[in-house]
């Protein structure tokens, strides 16, 4: 398929995450237990997955870089840690908003909310270290094993809840026994999983063409000027 | 949750950020792309 095409379904996907909202906030019937403001949820679990999908995403950029030595990989890892870190902040903050009219807090350093918080270091300590730096052998090894590291983590945060004592609830999504769920929310809060994670995904596209582009120009300039 | 707190003002910063974060990378995104262009056709003319 083309530029343009896929272009057009990631605007599609954005205008249907729109959609997706107006429904959570407006449509779906509240909670039995907490309300109104579970409706966060729907944002913040969607945020969450991204963010974990992503880190699995830069363990794939991690190790084809470390295997190819391609520059593309690159391109890819870094745009991959952007939106990642993006999105994981949103994880954080979505949750610390829900946290507070529900614990009382804003925040607590629970096993999960620190696993979460760690993620977002690594993702900006990826960031600090490809851009301090020069293009070459030495940036893809040194991202590319931060780049396993962070994906390491991803498992950590989500069996945090299981192997320590948590504020935070234990997986009411994926758990033995089935989901504790209503399946109006289950359905609604997978497809907007899915959403998301899509759109995060044209987000990395999106960012990893720019920074190609950007590169491109500077190897043409350089040419000419050494012409 | 205390029965006495407002859930929206939460809810509507939630969305509020979230729709920032997503919307306001994806414009940024499309402003440096559009300014690449310009820039490649530059870089390609000489």
């Amino acid at each position: 398929m083309s530029f343009s095409i896929w272009n057009g379904l990631g605007r599609l996907l954005l205008v249907a995450v729109l959609y997706l909202w107006y429904q959570s906030i407006f449509v779906l019937p509240p909670d039995i237990h907490q309300g109104e403001v579970y409706r966060i949820i729907y944002l913040h679990v969607p945020a969450a997955f991204a963010s974990f999908a992503l880190a699995f995403g830069l363990l794939g950029t991690s190790l084809y870089g470390l295997a190819t030595k391609s520059p593309g990989s690159e391109f890819a890892s870094k745009a991959v840690a952007e939106i990642g870190f993006l999105f994981t902040l949103l994880t954080l903050v979505t949750g610390s908003i829900w946290g507070k009219p529900t614990w009382g807090v804003w925040w607590t350093w629970d096993a999960r909310l620190t696993t979460t918080f760690i993620l977002a270091v690594l993702y900006a300590g990826h960031l600090l270290l490809w851009s301090s730096l020069p293009p070459g052998l030495g940036r893809i090894k040194s991202t590319g094993i931060l780049g396993i590291l962070i994906a390491v983590d991803v498992p950590i945060i989500y069996k945090s809840v299981t192997w320590w004592r948590t504020l935070h609830q234990p997986p009411s999504m994926m758990r033995e026994g089935g989901s504790t769920m209503a399946p109006e929310i289950l359905s609604h809060l997978i497809v907007s999983i899915v959403a998301l994670t899509l759109v995060s995904l044209y987000l990395v596209w999106r960012r990893a063409d720019n920074l190609k582009t950007e590169w491109m120009i500077e190897v043409k300039t350089l040419n000419q000027l050494g012409a | 949750m205390g029965m006495n707190t407002d859930p929206w003002p939460y809810i509507a910063s939630a969305y509020g950020l979230g729709f920032l974060a997503i919307y306001g990378i994806y414009v940024l995104l499309m402003l440096q792309s559009k300014k690449l262009k310009k820039l490649k056709i530059i870089a390609e003319k000489g």
